[in-house]
């Protein structure tokens, strides 16, 4: 065994360097490819030695880099919360910085307010009480500080007033999450050592590729934001042209959430629950006004037209490649849980569970609002009637967990909901 | 101080590790092939060990195998693995009391890793 491999750099390289050689760092594959270097002089080695030292330290920071990356990419499919996503960035610098804390605060416009809303704090170095003025200082300072050198390391006193640490240092950067928006800042304390320019590097690129990362997610909130607007105003479109049903696709929406929240479904069905119960009644666009605007009861033959609103409904959003998964319960929101229903008479789970919650929502709102043949049902009256339709026209386990959700709304509900359960309309028998 | 055996046939990546755990506070010792390792722990003295798996004479695997059968590593042992051939490898390593770290590994983490099995973290390296 060749000894020399088994005895610390140091040591080894001092004997290298006895015997006038000095072993290649970057040497080839294997155990046996370190070539005999001629000899070099005292100054040549020592600048080897340092050459070596640096590349080394290179290589570290580089892997550093490497890995949050691979972590960032590998976790940010599955964040879609831009708070996830900063957190993640925080707690990765903290573990490579070696830092006692890392702080992002916002971009806030009056200096007490910059340790509140979007402030993240990890590590166990937190900002002292009254360092509003001492972060905000900070946050303009790297704000005002030009491009290439945007992460720096600050001084002692404005250290002490964040941090209070006598000994501490603290390294800032902005990250930039978003398009014409302040940036927000984030800051690192170390106390045992100070930072090196190695530190600014990673700093700066973390920032740098997790700025990337929260502006794309931002773009995908904004967009979403906007179809949400989009669909929203379109519905009031529908909502508008019948009178008696206004706020009702708001409300129907809303509800439908809730009780699927209380049938324990993931967030994504939440949130497809939520559209259907907005969208459910836009088929109410192709029926005559004078049919759903009426006074007094309709026809049979007004009846049948405006049976065919689910199907409507349907048709209407059938193009919306985004909207395919709320469609099934679009139609079905006027099946009936015994086959009593339309368009297709279907019975019990042969009608989704989405189509069952949204049949049940859309009765209750139904009731609770005026007809042009009578006045709203109070919420008790309204609550009653669908316990009788329960196991018949109505799901027995979605009326349990729609009770469920009336009951808590009748103690405290959302400012939306104010109206409906607020102020008990009174019954007109 | 600890003793932290690194078993590493890439020199380059060898030295990067024995600077990164040396300036942290920790003696190091180095081999290149599996043999060495192996016989480096028996000589004695060594509480940890960082090793790669593809190493000339003996894998990291049957390394680990042997030292652990031995008694030779008190502190347990670090693998170090590229992220493509991880998944195979971990339960190998897991099932030895190792842990598994990916290649490129982070320092940080790997220093964190070592600082956690000792026990408690290192007295700095004097400057």
């Amino acid at each position: 065994m060749d000894e020399r491999l088994m005895t610390p750099l140091k040591e080894r390289t001092e004997a290298e360097r006895e015997r006038g050689a000095v072993a290649t760092a970057c040497g080839g594959p294997g155990p046996a490819a370190i070539p005999e270097a001629p000899p070099v002089s005292e100054r040549t080695y020592e600048r080897l030695v340092l050459e070596n030292e640096g590349l080394a330290e290179e290589v570290l920071r580089t892997y550093e880099q490497l890995n949050v990356i691979f972590d960032v990419t590998a976790q940010v499919a599955a964040l879609t919360d831009a708070q996830e996503v900063k957190r993640l960035l925080c707690d990765r610098l903290c573990a490579m910085l070696r830092a006692q804390g890392v702080w992002c605060v916002g971009g806030a416009e009056r200096d007490e307010d910059f340790l509140l809303g979007d402030s993240l704090v990890c590590g166990d170095c937190p900002i002292e009480a009254g360092a509003h003025a001492g972060v905000a200082e900070l946050a303009r300072a790297v704000r005002a500080a030009p491009t290439g050198r945007r992460v720096q390391v600050r001084t002692i006193p404005l250290t002490r007033a964040i941090c209070g640490a006598a000994e501490a240092q603290l390294m800032a950067g902005p990250l930039v999450d978003g398009e014409g928006t302040e940036p927000l800042t984030v800051c690192a304390v170390r106390c045992k050592e100070p930072f090196t320019a190695g530190d600014m590097m990673l700093l700066d690129s973390v920032l740098t590729y997790g700025g990337h990362v929260l502006r794309n997610l931002n773009l995908v909130e904004r967009l979403k934001r906007t179809s949400f607007e989009a669909v929203r105003a379109l519905v009031n479109a529908i909502d508008k042209k019948d009178r008696y049903t206004c706020g009702h696709s708001e409300r129907v929406g809303i509800l439908a959430r809730l009780t699927g929240r209380e049938l324990k479904l993931p967030a994504e069905e939440l949130q497809d629950l939520e559209w259907a119960g907005l969208l459910h009644d836009i088929g109410k666009i192709g029926i005559p006004e004078e049919i759903l605007n009426k006074p007094g009861r309709l026809t049979e033959a007004e009846y049948a037209i405006v049976k065919e609103h689910p199907q409507m409904s349907y048709d209407v959003l059938q193009p919306v490649a985004s909207l395919s998964r709320v469609l099934e319960a679009v139609v079905q929101h006027h099946e009936n849980y015994d086959g009593t229903g339309y368009p297709k008479q279907l019975r019990g789970d042969e009608i989704s569970l989405a189509g069952r919650v949204l049949h049940v929502v859309d009765v209750f709102d139904a009731l609770t609002s005026h007809r042009s043949y009578r006045a709203a049902y109070d919420v008790d009256r309204a609550m009653k009637i669908i316990r009788q339709d329960a196991g018949t026209k109505l799901d027995p386990r979605v009326v349990a967990c729609f009770a469920t959700v009336v009951e808590r709304l009748q103690r405290s509900r959302p400012p939306e909901l104010e109206e409906l359960f607020g102020t008990p309309v009174q019954e007109s028998h | 101080m600890a003793t932290i055996l690194v078993a590493e046939d890439d020199l380059h990546i060898l030295r990067v590790i024995s600077l990164w755990l040396k300036r942290n506070g920790h003696e190091v010792a180095e081999a290149r092939t599996g043999p060495e390792a192996l016989a480096r722990l028996r000589a004695g003295g060594v509480d940890l060990m960082v090793t790669d798996v593809n190493m000339p004479g003996m894998t990291g695997l049957d390394l680990l195998a042997t030292a652990t059968a031995e008694g030779l590593l008190p502190r347990g042992a670090i693998v170090l693995t590229s992220r493509c051939d991880q998944q195979e490898i971990a339960d190998a390593v897991r099932a030895q009391g190792g842990l598994v770290h990916p290649k490129p590994f982070s320092p940080s983490r790997l220093l964190a890793t070592i600082e956690h099995k000792l026990g408690a973290p290192a007295a700095p390296a004097a400057t």
